[in-house]
């Protein structure tokens, strides 16, 4: 067909030499598009969590909340305000509510941080208990920071 | 002609440039945590059986040592581990064959940490070795693939 509508031997070369560049570029521009996808990096959302908290204890009794370490990290409690207390963090119970604590301190309201523990990922409970020093039911504060 | 040759690099250089949806991540295998809450008596072990999946780290936290019947804290030394589960003829775990034991204190990161090989039945395990008053509720974690 092409031989047939080009009679002229130098016009025939001239024709396939072009279309041969056409297709040499149309394939590598084809190639450039093919790369090689790298897996995208997951987005981590893992900023240090300010909770603040304030209840009541009982004399004789806790107070527990729960708080989860989306990553491993520094857990740091403040009791900022209330009677001397026990202060502690843990896991929480599986069964009930409640706390069972791996650090705790006996603490008096500061503006200093009374614990500061290493820990890996999961969930966590801090608990505030009565020293048995209580008479009637007191109410505290504290501020608890992790990753 | 020349037209037809500009229309192809055109369609052949469109061809090129796709949609790329970004490319989800290859999955790395996850762990799991069991915990193995229990009580523990003056000079008395117990231990807890898992089953490893997979290869893959195995880490073990003893991350409360506390009263019974009161709150607080037990700061005494443990000895925790990890060996393989016996199983009896009924398929019941009745044995740890400890392989490896470390002796720490409570802590709320893990202290023990190990490949497992192969992927098998396997068990953590705790004991008093002296450091205990008296009984008291302990909680560890076990993260195993």
């Amino acid at each position: 067909m092409i031989a047939a509508t080009f009679t002229d031997r130098p016009r025939l070369r001239s024709f396939v030499c072009r279309w041969r560049f056409v297709i040499g570029i149309g394939t590598a521009i084809m190639l450039a598009g093919c790369g090689s996808d790298t897996p995208t990096t997951p987005s981590t959302s893992s900023g240090p969590m300010t909770e603040n908290w304030s209840s009541v204890i009982a004399p004789g009794g806790a107070s527990a909340r729960t708080f989860t370490l989306n990553s491993a990290g520094t857990i740091v409690v403040t009791l900022t305000a209330g009677p001397t207390v026990g202060l502690g963090i843990g896991l929480p119970r599986t069964n009930g509510g409640g706390c069972r604590l791996g650090v705790a301190v006996n603490a008096s309201p500061a503006t200093t941080p009374q614990i500061s523990s290493q820990a890996d990922a999961g969930q966590y409970c801090v608990q505030v208990y009565d020293l048995g020093t209580l008479t009637d039911p007191s109410g505290f504060a504290l501020k608890l920071e992790h990753p | 002609m020349r037209r037809a040759a500009i229309l192809a690099v055109v369609v052949l250089f469109c061809l090129g440039c796709g949609d790329d949806t970004p490319t989800a991540p290859s999955s790395t295998p996850t762990n799991a945590t069991e915990r193995f809450d229990a009580i523990i008596n003056v000079r008395d072990s117990k231990f807890y059986p898992f089953s490893v999946g997979s290869s893959g780290t195995t880490t073990i936290n003893l991350a409360s040592l506390s009263l019974i019947d009161r709150p607080g804290v037990v700061n005494a030394t443990m000895e925790i581990g990890w060996g393989k589960a016996i199983k009896d003829e009924n398929g019941t775990v009745v044995r740890c064959d400890l392989a490896r034991v470390i002796q720490t204190t409570p802590a709320l990161s893990a202290q023990l940490s190990d490949t497992l090989t192969p992927a098998s039945d396997y068990c953590a395990n705790i004991a008093d070795v002296g450091g205990l008053r008296e009984s008291v509720n302990f909680s560890m974690r076990i993260s195993h693939p």
